[in-house]
């Protein structure tokens, strides 16, 4: 009950906080609004250019050699860029070096195990860095497999002139990556949300600098609550907090600037969640590690934009080759990003999965810290 | 004894902020803690409440001790902090709810009680507003109201009245009274000694952390009863004025504040022509003289040879 009391009243502290409850709402729908129309030509389709695939063929029959003839068609030449490679290796080796996007590989016995009715698959092998690109990829190749299945049992089942057709397949396929691709919009509404919470940080801050360090906290630790009741009341108080305005702005950008949120609002609300997590934690922590509170406020005003700035979240970042890849995964917001994209765009929940879990491991390691230094200091 | 407090010692670096005090507060009073600026008493306070770890010492507060029974001596203290410790965003019934029920309080005994502090302290009828709108002299109040109540059985109050108008401060004063005419022992903090001298029964007097008097208000006077105080208001002064007059005969202190001179003599030492004679070779005139009663403020002086506003 004592926590309940904490969490209602930290709530209606933050949101009669008209200053920054302004900011925290009106920037990022602004924001949303400005980047996704100035930055629109950066997002169409048109853009998008050749994708560099290597292809590997392990199995060399005749069901493998319909897939290469499907690579040469002259629609799919226009999104892909093939190179065959001789081993599996050496794919992996071009895709560790950003050469290529993905490598494609047909693995041996694909064409026996289509002909005996088994799973027969064609792999698409990618870094660990997943972008738009690749859900291209593999859209063609999904294109291809699901046509392609219909073709062979209709070969089995002794249908003739079943052949591949490829002006059909290209127009399903343009289709679908056309759905996969985030507008400006969608884009911006994604990355301007994850930047706005983690501005959110500041009220991680000043709640508990205030109750802690401030005069208020002499008088709360005067009173019978434990330190841990104020704190978790703090905290979650704070996270709700966040998390309401992530809602707001959630609802607003999709009702209002159609924004994409996908098609299942309570994965997205959870992500939103998992980030409000993050900050609050983000933000006691850096109060607890500043000699004062207008230090550790500077710097989460320093450190938001280069997180942004990381992240792409102003303007999708142009491919910086490998060591500016991997220095993306040092801003929180990227992997918030990414929590994101990984659900709406690319449909690989496990991925979301484990951007979200890596989100709570963080939240749960600032609190540690934040909790640990907070004791030392109280003492 | 409400409070019982054994060599108490607290040190900030090689700072001796409380130096071995030792001090008991019976039931009922208004005890008076007074001293300087950076005497030490905000620091011997926070001590009792646990928020500053102490170094040496012991405290003992309704008979026991913060390792045993934390929760219940902080549940029976209210304490009104020298800076002021509410919430701006909250209107002032908000804060007295929220505070309230970290207390335990809750349902119509909360609201009952709000409602008794809230008209104890006269800003029943501001209830509804931010205390971002509220004078200083409000805030204080609100600060009060804050502490009183869950009705603790001692009440701390550190400089309640600093930065006030001398009618919110009379308020102020008469509901510290009344506090403790409803059965609340007071620890008052202050370095006003007219406020301590019309309120306080025990009075300890703090200066660089070390208690260097103790007693009841009038055990104290008795110790400078001994002397004679003159104040004399001068058109100018000059420095080697205090030197002259402390050798005068009978001179037992001399301090220079602006321009009045305050001299401590020893008891019918006779020695008003000479300390005339000596402002009169500096060529100074004499507007005006007072032949004080003892005060606190004297017995201050007469102890450390400053005044409490040094
Ligand atoms: N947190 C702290 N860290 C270091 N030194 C401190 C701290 N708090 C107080 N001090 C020092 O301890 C001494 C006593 O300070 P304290 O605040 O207790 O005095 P006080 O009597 O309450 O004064 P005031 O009338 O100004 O409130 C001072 O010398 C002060 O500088
Ligand atoms: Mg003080």
């Amino acid at each position: 009950m004592t926590i309940l009391n904490i969490v209602y009243f930290t709530i209606v502290r933050n949101l009669r906080d008209r200053r920054t409850l302004m900011q925290m709402m009106a920037l990022p729908v602004l924001m949303i609004l400005i980047l996704g129309t100035a930055l629109n030509s950066q997002f169409t389709p048109a853009t998008i250019g050749t994708s560099s695939v290597a292809f590997l063929n392990s199995d060399g029959k005749w069901a493998s050699v319909s897939f290469e003839e499907f690579l040469h068609l002259e629609e799919i030449q226009e999104l892909l860029e093939v190179q065959t490679v001789n081993s599996y290796d050496e794919g992996i080796e071009l895709i560790e070096e950003g050469d290529i996007t993905a490598l494609l590989h047909i693995p041996e016995g694909y064409t026996t195990n289509l002909q005996q009715g088994k799973d027969a698959n064609i792999e698409v092998v990618s870094g660990i860095q997943r972008g738009f690109r690749i859900t291209i990829i593999e859209n063609i190749v999904e294109s291809y497999v699901n046509r392609g299945n219909v073709v062979q049992a209709g070969a089995m089942v002794g249908i003739k002139g079943l052949a591949y057709d490829s002006q059909n397949s290209l127009k399903e396929n343009t289709i679908s990556t056309e759905g996969n691709i985030p507008s400006s919009m969608d884009y911006y509404g994604i990355t301007m949300l994850v930047m706005i919470l983690m501005y959110g940080a500041n009220y991680g801050l000043f709640g508990i600098a205030e109750d802690f360090f401030g005069t208020v906290g002499a008088r709360i630790k005067s009173t019978p609550i434990s330190g841990y009741e104020m704190y978790i009341g703090k905290t979650l108080g704070t996270v709700l907090t966040l998390f309401c305005q992530a809602l707001i702005i959630v609802f607003f950008t999709k009702y209002v600037y159609g924004v994409n949120w996908g098609d299942n609002l309570m994965a997205i609300f959870g992500i939103c969640l998992t980030l409000s997590f993050f900050t609050t934690g983000f933000g006691i922590m850096l109060c607890m590690l500043s000699p004062t509170r207008k230090f550790a406020t500077n710097i989460i005003n320093l450190v938001v934009p280069v997180f942004t700035f990381l992240a792409g979240g102003y303007a999708p970042l142009p491919n910086l080759g490998k060591v500016i890849g991997k220095a993306r995964y040092l801003s929180p917001n990227y992997i918030g990003q990414r929590a994101f994209f990984s659900y709406i765009y690319e449909g690989a929940t496990s991925n979301t999965m484990y951007f979200v879990l890596f989100l709570w491991g963080l939240s749960l390691l600032t609190m540690i810290t934040a909790i640990s230094v907070g004791r030392r200091q109280a003492a | 004894m409400i409070v019982e407090i054994r060599n108490l010692i607290k040190r900030y670096n090689n700072n001796l902020a409380v130096d071995n005090v030792s001090l008991t507060i019976p039931e009922g009073d208004i005890f008076g803690l007074l001293g300087p600026n950076g005497a030490g008493k905000t620091t011997l306070i926070n001590t009792m409440l646990g928020l500053t770890e102490l170094n040496e010492g012991e405290i003992r507060i309704f008979g026991e001790n913060f390792r045993t029974s934390e929760r219940m001596i902080k549940q029976n203290i209210g304490i009104v902090p020298q800076d002021l410790a509410i919430y701006n965003e909250l209107t002032a019934y908000e804060n007295l709810q929220f505070f309230g029920k970290l207390y335990g309080l809750k349902g119509g005994l909360l609201k009952e009680r709000i409602e008794e502090a809230l008209k104890f302290t006269g800003l029943w009828e501001k209830r509804k507003v931010l205390p971002k709108r509220f004078s200083g002299g409000m805030k204080r109040r609100l600060n009060i109201a804050c502490a009183i109540l869950h009705r603790p059985k001692l009440i701390i109050m550190d400089e309640p009245t600093v930065g006030i108008d001398p009618q919110s401060r009379n308020q102020i004063l008469e509901s510290i009274k009344k506090l403790n005419e409803m059965g609340s022992t007071i620890i008052y903090t202050s370095h006003y000694m007219e406020e301590v001298e019309e309120i306080c029964n025990n009075i300890t007097i703090i200066d660089h952390g070390k208690v260097i008097a103790q007693g009841t208000k009038d055990e104290l006077k008795n110790l400078i009863s001994l002397e004679d105080r003159i104040k004399i208001q001068l058109t100018s002064v000059n420095y080697s004025l205090e030197e002259g007059i402390k050798r005068v005969k009978g001179v037992k202190e001399c301090v220079l504040e602006g321009n009045t001179l305050t001299v401590i003599s020893n008891k019918n030492a006779n020695n008003l022509s000479g300390i005339i004679e000596i402002i009169n070779q500096m060529n100074i005139e004499i507007q005006g003289m007072d032949f004080e009663k003892p005060t606190l403020e004297g017995v201050f002086l007469t102890l450390t040879g400053r005044t409490l506003r040094d």
